[in-house]
């Protein structure tokens, strides 16, 4: 990564707290799972301590912990929005609830509760923190008892109120944060909410490169592709002149890293690493000859590296059926045969030719003649068609890379209406009714709590098409129920609906057709 | 269900007997799962080199060309001796089916589909995956096709016209005349493939339509069985 300076004191910048507000916060320290991005559009923080709470709030103790129907985390969002009153469980405790809009949010609060009402000193708190964070029933029945004679001595509240807040702070074990923890998590995860805005391509570069840490590193790897192309940053699939091990950035563009194509190990980028000759004008022959057999390249990665388009050529001009067609004939080869190609390749253009060359120049052995013609022939008359097709190419691109790059399996769908772009859906530049014409890449099916009829099945989609992902869109249960044959994930489909009016973002599916 | 492929294919071959017959013409169109169509590129042809003389395909325990079945299927023995290596079109063959199976698992490769090919054309496909791969050597079983799964076609029509009075017999021939397909190029392996799989793809989608009105979950809940 380049470097580049930034104040590490400086906590205001407004485009960072406007990247993290508008839940774009993918690869954002603590703030990256699908979860950290809609609370963050919820919460919407402005500094460091608002940050903090949300990180805290997001810990699924506070989504769980519901009191009056509400989780933690919903009360926070409804008092912050002023959708709710701030109360307190008693006024005297403003001074230390206020920066949460009252609700207990870490353990460093129910500790300064203790010390102000029941006058514990710091190791007494410290005892209430250790009962409530390790959960400790007999340590928390002697801090209990500790807190109500401390309360009484002070004076400051009843013991009935004594004992109401100490009942408080004993469920807050359920979901209290340690606040100098999520302070420091708040301040790491600015500072790469401030890289992910004014270093994008380095920061997705090396976020990509760490992919493969992750438990499923190819959804991740697509998460972050598809996070990029957002913000118009290209990912571009490994080229002959840029074939690198690891991700990397070109400008403004980004070239996948060879070693997390899948089939291509270490092994194989290290030796391609090695290659001291320039290799980026090179032809498909050149590419065969002194790519895949002088560095001794293994069959699964050289279809791999084929099937993503890494050995295209210059001008992306290599089909890449008829490459993988060939190869499997040169494969079909002896070593004797290979090494006479290898030596005489240059007086001929195609594989064709350097297997005719061989026949003619009498060194083949007689009992190999009849193969040797026979794989001559196929590579001179195909028995299949050799052309590159998008959905192949989209399908491959996709069981490489976890993501097809190149184009997507509804590429070049024409119907007769307008069809919108997720990109539209996503920017809000559409309102009203859309046609997306999309490969479904899931469907989370969902039974309804409410309305008419409790019980039915409903889905939530997330789709993709050539310009990003789209994860707001839901069909209800009666458009289910007609085109659930249709929602399967993988397929093509156009959805037809309209924007929803509560969110601009997403989509009500009333119609699906295959395509 | 539907995400694996179909490949819709045939054999032309020397004589009658599958476990000894020579092929001499292989066939085949790939068939999207959902769409119901071709997929694109998704047609195989190739003809395949048997041993010509006689003697030496019964001394390697193979039938040896008929002229009959040669008739029917309009070749030569002068042609065929020029037509590529059934390793060379096997390989190939393996190739193409592999482009769709999208996962490159047993689990996920393309089911088998065609006209009587559970007596006929299986066999053969079992033999040459003996022959030239890929086997599952563990089963013993070829592992090109769908493991579990395969659509005889011939059986589906059977199951559908069995009460149907006016159907006379179940050959592919009698088939195409009674769908209204031209007979010009029939016992070309291409076009039966070609011929198949519209029958094939009309079936399906009638299928499909009548699925959404029939209800066949819980069908027994009545505890009304038939034996």
């Amino acid at each position: 990564m380049a470097s580049f300076m930034f104040d590490i004191n400086d906590f205001n910048d407004p485009n960072v707290w406007d990247l993290i507000c508008e839940g774009r916060t993918k690869g954002v320290f603590q703030l990256e799972s699908q979860l950290g991005r809609s609370w963050a559009k919820r919460v919407k923080p402005r500094n460091i301590a608002e940050l903090a709470a949300l990180i805290s709030l997001i810990r699924p103790g506070c989504l769980k912990a519901y009191s009056d129907g509400k989780s933690m985390t919903q009360h926070y969002v409804d008092r912050k929005a002023k959708q709710d009153p701030v109360t307190y469980p008693d006024d005297s405790l403003e001074e230390i609830l206020s920066e949460t809009y009252g609700v207990l949010v870490y353990q460093e609060q129910s500790m300064r509760i203790a010390q102000k009402l029941a006058g514990f000193d710091l190791k007494d708190a410290d005892q209430l923190r250790k009962a409530i964070g390790k959960k400790k029933a007999d340590l928390m029945e002697k801090v209990k008892k500790s807190f109500l004679e401390g309360a009484e001595k002070q004076g400051f509240i009843t013991k009935e109120v004594a004992e109401e807040i100490f009942g408080w702070i004993e469920k807050s074990n359920r979901y209290a944060f340690n606040k100098s923890h999520a302070v420091s998590y708040a301040i790491n995860a600015y500072w790469s909410a401030y890289c992910k805005h004014y270093k994008p391509t380095d920061f997705y570069v090396s976020y990509l490169n760490h992919s493969d840490r992750k438990p499923d590193s190819q959804k991740e790897l697509k998460e972050l592709i598809v996070d990029a192309k957002s913000l118009d940053l290209e990912t571009y699939p490994p080229r002959l002149q840029h074939l690198h091990t690891d991700f990397t950035d070109v400008g403004e563009t980004i070239f996948f890293g060879l070693r997390h194509i899948k089939h291509v190990g270490q092994k194989e980028c290290d030796k391609i690493a090695e290659l001291t000759e320039d290799i980026s004008e090179y032809t498909w022959l050149d590419v065969l000859i002194n790519v895949i057999q002088k560095c001794k390249l293994n069959k699964r990665a050289v279809i791999a590296l084929i099937s993503v388009g890494a050995f295209n050529g210059k001008n992306n001009t290599n089909n890449r059926q008829a490459m993988l067609y060939e190869f499997d004939s040169w494969k079909k080869l002896t070593a004797t045969e290979t090494k006479y190609i290898c030596a005489n390749y240059q007086n001929y253009k195609t594989l064709a030719d350097c297997i005719e060359g061989y026949i003619n120049s009498n060194k083949v052995n007689k009992r190999r003649l009849p193969t040797v013609i026979d794989i001559m022939n196929a590579l001179e008359n195909p028995m299949y068609s050799l052309d590159d097709d998008v959905q192949t190419i989209a399908t491959d691109e996709q069981k490489y890379m976890g993501c097809a790059l190149t184009c997507s399996l509804v590429d070049g769908f024409h119907t007769n209406f307008s069809i919108s772009l997720c990109k539209d859906i996503s920017r809000q530049t559409i309102k009203g009714k859309t046609h997306l014409a999309v490969q479904l890449n899931s469907v989370r099916q969902y039974k309804t709590k409410k309305g008419k009829n409790p019980g039915q099945t409903m889905a939530f989609i997330v789709a993709e098409d050539s310009s990003g992902v789209l994860d707001g869109i839901t069909i209800f249960p009666e458009q289910y129920e007609q085109f659930k044959d249709l929602l399967i994930e993988n397929n093509t489909v156009v959805l037809s609906g309209e924007v929803s009016k509560k969110d601009s973002t997403s989509i009500i599916v009333n119609k699906v057709t295959q395509i | 269900m539907n995400y694996r492929d179909i490949i819709v294919f045939d054999f032309e071959t020397g004589s009658a007997n599958p476990h000894k017959t020579q092929p001499t013409q292989i066939a085949a169109v790939a068939i999207h799962a959902r769409k119901l169509e071709l997929q694109p590129g998704g047609v195989f042809n190739s003809e395949m080199r048997p041993i010509i003389d006689d003697e030496k395909a019964i001394a390697k325990g193979f039938d040896p060309l008929e002229d009959k079945a040669l008739e029917i299927t309009r070749k030569n023995r002068d042609d065929l001796a020029k037509a590529p290596l059934p390793k060379t079109v096997w390989q190939k063959f393996g190739q193409f089916c592999d482009k769709y199976n999208f996962k490159k698992t047993s689990y996920y490769a393309p089911v088998a589909a065609g006209y009587n090919i559970n007596s006929f054309d299986m066999p053969i496909v079992q033999r040459m995956c003996e022959a030239y791969g890929p086997m599952d050597t563990k089963k013993g079983k070829q592992k090109l096709f769908n493991p579990i799964f395969t659509i005889d076609l011939m059986q589906h029509i059977y199951c559908w016209f069995e009460n149907n009075q006016d159907v006379k017999g179940y050959s592919m021939d009698y088939m195409r005349d009674y769908f209204g397909i031209e007979t010009d190029n029939a016992h070309d392996a291409l076009q039966d493939v070609k011929d198949t799989a519209n029958i094939l793809i009309k079936f399906l989608k009638l299928q499909r339509s009548l699925l959404k009105k029939v209800k066949f979950e819980k069908t027994f809940g009545n505890g009304e069985f038939y034996v």
